[in-house]
């Protein structure tokens, strides 16, 4: 089969090749050709957030039939299906076949974005949406896309890898702490990802002043990617004084030893994050790190099932607060009792996407 | 008759056809988005609450009322779709900005012409007659009946750039009344080239003098202004000796004072700009300063129709600088040849325009 692999983070044709390298590996070891869609040459592609989406999904669609592709592989995240579905719909005996990832996010607060997953499934091109998910078994699918009658047999559940590779968690917390001059007497609060509204960035600054000083804030955020007031950020200086802040983006095999540094770490997500996939808590699992996290699907499952943090009121931010401190208080506690390794146990390497991708 | 009137400026403005339909004996339900603490999040939430809590208001509604275009056209047709005892007609403005750089756009907009509540698109232009339809909308089959074009109205009182001298004007902004003024104003976004513009400099003429207008909302931190634009650029600007920056939040009444003070008015839009309505060369013409602008509709059809400014090629600032240079040498004949109230003959008033686009789209 030629197969279109289609990957929005891809800047040059390395960066095509290694972010994304697990799943086009083991599309080529099954016998397929596989053509990393040149997004480093496309401008109209690059300037996507202005045109509302729509040239990231048309100028693939167009690309794949120029080269007669059977198979287009969309590997972000869909973030806007209903984007997708017009660009196909706007195309007349349009023939590649189409898989793409897609999060739950905000399908249980919209009954149309729903609606809109429906019509997608029901395009004949539409081979497979892989799910992406934090727990695949027993998954308990949004009631939104049972409302509208989904075409559930046509989406693939996947979990979301760890992006980084589990053995290089073996660094212990005193060499991890070594690196980033920690002392071994902190206790450390992680935050780490973008600085963002979904990821309740803002709550976690507020929930700053329900802390005592005992607690070590370390905030890893990357500098280029905030939607939100830049505010938030000096709110959580000046609330909290033992606050440090590393702004950089790590390249891949450096997120270990920030996670081991810590004793927690922290999803201060939003209601609209329902359903979503987050990276944090398997890497926080992998460094045997509890998570504080909002009560809502998946987080609240995961941490119930395997005594791995402690649940908050979802958007308060006194609630998460006060977790913090109650995990704080009772740390050793919850270690002894978490099962990391049974929380972990949905993750599938990524390279077994791929498989998923072509059934 | 109820109508549920939709503002979707994000700072406070009501609109005087509201008082006209009130006094015709309907009722009008005013839903502001200023107003609205959930909408202003609707960068992170892509709209759907938006429209989710604005059809909902509308529910019992015999009209709802757009009167900024729909932005996620999209989002909007799945809302609709999923609330199939929705009754209240619905008339919308709408843009064709990107329409014939995306089909897939196109088709949306078909499609939610084709819903059944969709009584009227209303699609803001700079050219009336002779209007030539995006070639992706005929392609996927686009109803113009349901259609509406309408000139963007002028947002200022006309009256007012008479009410100060061009010396005054430039003075109130420390030229010399002697001073050669090149002016850009307006959003300090990508989509409408700002960093184009700012490219363009280095190559102007250097007794050009170069007032730059950026408006900015009064809470820039708290609105989505534009991520997009290269970091850097005003304080780029601001390094050239020619250059003056007036960073402040703009209101309607006050504009005329910029485009009074200007010799010529750069129009340094992208691409995606294309179809896209400005107010620019209307603010312009009524200046009567000539443009200099990117060559794509509309701005090369008023150009080549009333010669009210030069084009060249978009997206190329040094071309842009090129010609900003040659409108200085030949500045008397283009303004000689300049036809700039012919070229103002459709506009209309924000206080016309909007009760003669609802009356007729409810057929009153």
């Amino acid at each position: 089969m030629r197969i279109l692999h289609v990957c929005f983070a891809s800047i040059d044709p390395i960066h095509a090749e290694h972010n994304t390298k697990f799943i086009i590996e083991r599309l080529r070891s099954l016998g397929n050709e596989v053509i990393n869609y040149p997004f480093w040459e496309d401008e109209r592609v690059l300037n996507k957030i202005k045109t509302r989406h729509f040239q990231m999904y048309e100028a693939p669609l167009d690309y794949a039939a120029d080269i007669s592709a059977d198979l287009i592989i969309f590997e972000d995240n869909l973030a806007s299906p209903e984007y997708l579905y017009f660009s196909i719909k706007a195309r007349t005996n349009y023939k590649p076949k189409i898989v793409f990832f897609m999060t739950f996010r905000e399908v249980n607060r919209s009954l149309a974005r729903s609606l809109v997953i429906k019509e997608l499934l029901e395009l004949p091109q539409i081979h497979k949406i892989l799910g992406t998910t934090m727990i695949v078994k027993d998954f308990r699918w949004p009631d939104n896309l049972l409302k509208v009658e989904a075409n559930l047999k046509k989406i693939e559940l996947v979990n979301e890898p760890y992006d980084e590779d589990p053995e290089l968690f073996n660094i212990t917390k005193a060499e991890a702490r070594k690196k980033y001059g920690f002392s071994n007497y902190d206790f450390i609060a992680l935050y780490s990802g973008r600085w963002i509204y979904a990821k309740g960035a803002d709550i976690f600054a507020e929930s700053l002043k329900y802390l005592d000083d005992r607690i070590k804030v370390v905030i890893h955020y990357l500098p280029d990617v905030i939607d939100i007031s830049k505010d938030t950020l000096t709110i959580a200086k000046d609330t909290h004084r033992n606050t440090i802040f590393i702004k950089e983006r790590f390249p891949e095999g450096e997120l270990p030893a920030l996670y081991t540094s810590a004793n927690i770490c922290v999803c201060s997500h939003r209601r609209l994050y329902e359903y979503s996939q987050s990276g944090v808590p398997g890497m926080s699992f992998c460094a045997k790190n509890p998570i504080v996290a909002p009560d809502f699907y998946y987080f609240n499952e995961i941490v119930k099932k395997n005594k791995v943090g402690v649940l908050f009121e979802p958007e308060n931010a006194k609630s998460l607060g006060n977790a913090i401190m109650m995990l704080r208080d009772n740390y050793d506690k919850v270690v002894e009792q978490a099962n990391f390794k049974t929380a972990l146990i949905d993750y599938i390497p990524k390279s077994h996407w791929a498989d998923k991708a072509l059934l | 008759m109820k109508i549920v009137y939709f503002n979707g400026n994000l700072r406070p403005y009501k609109d005087p056809a509201i008082e006209i339909m009130e006094k015709m004996g309907h009722e009008v339900i005013f839903h502001d988005i200023s107003q609205d603490e959930a909408e202003k999040n609707r960068w992170h939430i892509r709209h759907f609450q938006m429209y989710e809590q604005l059809l909902d208001k509308a529910a019992d509604a015999d009209y709802l009322y757009f009167s900024c275009p729909i932005g996620c056209p999209e989002v909007f047709l799945a809302e609709l779709k999923v609330r199939p005892n929705f009754k209240a007609k619905i008339v919308s403005v709408m843009m064709f900005r990107g329409i014939n750089r995306s089909l897939a756009r196109a088709q949306v907009l078909k499609e939610l012409l084709d819903h059944p509540n969709f009584a009227k698109m209303i699609f803001g232009t700079m050219i009336l007659d002779n209007f030539k339809w995006p070639e992706n909308l005929i392609k996927v089959g686009f109803d113009t009946s349901k259609t509406m074009l309408v000139n963007e109205p002028f947002n200022e009182d006309p009256s007012l750039f008479n009410s100060i001298s061009k010396a005054d004007a430039k003075k109130a902004f420390g030229f010399d009344e002697n001073d050669f003024v090149l002016l850009y104003s307006g959003s300090w976004s990508r989509i409408r080239g700002a960093d184009l513009f700012v490219d363009c400099i280095k190559h102007l003429d250097k007794d050009i003098k170069v007032l730059i207008h950026k408006n900015i909302p009064p809470n820039p931190d708290k609105v989505n202004i534009d991520p997009t634009l290269r970091l850097g650029v005003i304080e780029e600007a601001k390094t050239y000796p020619n250059v003056k920056v007036v960073e402040e939040w703009t209101l309607e009444g006050e504009m005329y004072r910029y485009y009074k003070a200007a010799d010529i008015v750069a129009c340094s839009h992208r691409r995606l700009y294309e179809y896209s309505q400005s107010g620019i060369p209307n603010m312009a013409a009524m200046a009567k300063v000539p443009i200099v602008a990117p060559d794509f509709y509309y701005f090369s059809e008023l150009i080549n129709r009333y010669d009210i400014g030069m084009k060249y090629i978009p997206e190329d600032p040094v071309d842009m600088a090129r010609v900003i240079n040659m409108t200085k040498i030949y500045y008397n004949m283009i303004i000689g040849n300049a036809r700039f109230e012919e070229s103002l003959k459709n506009y209309q008033s924000i206080a016309d325009i909007h009760p003669y686009r609802v009356l007729e789209s409810l057929g009153i």
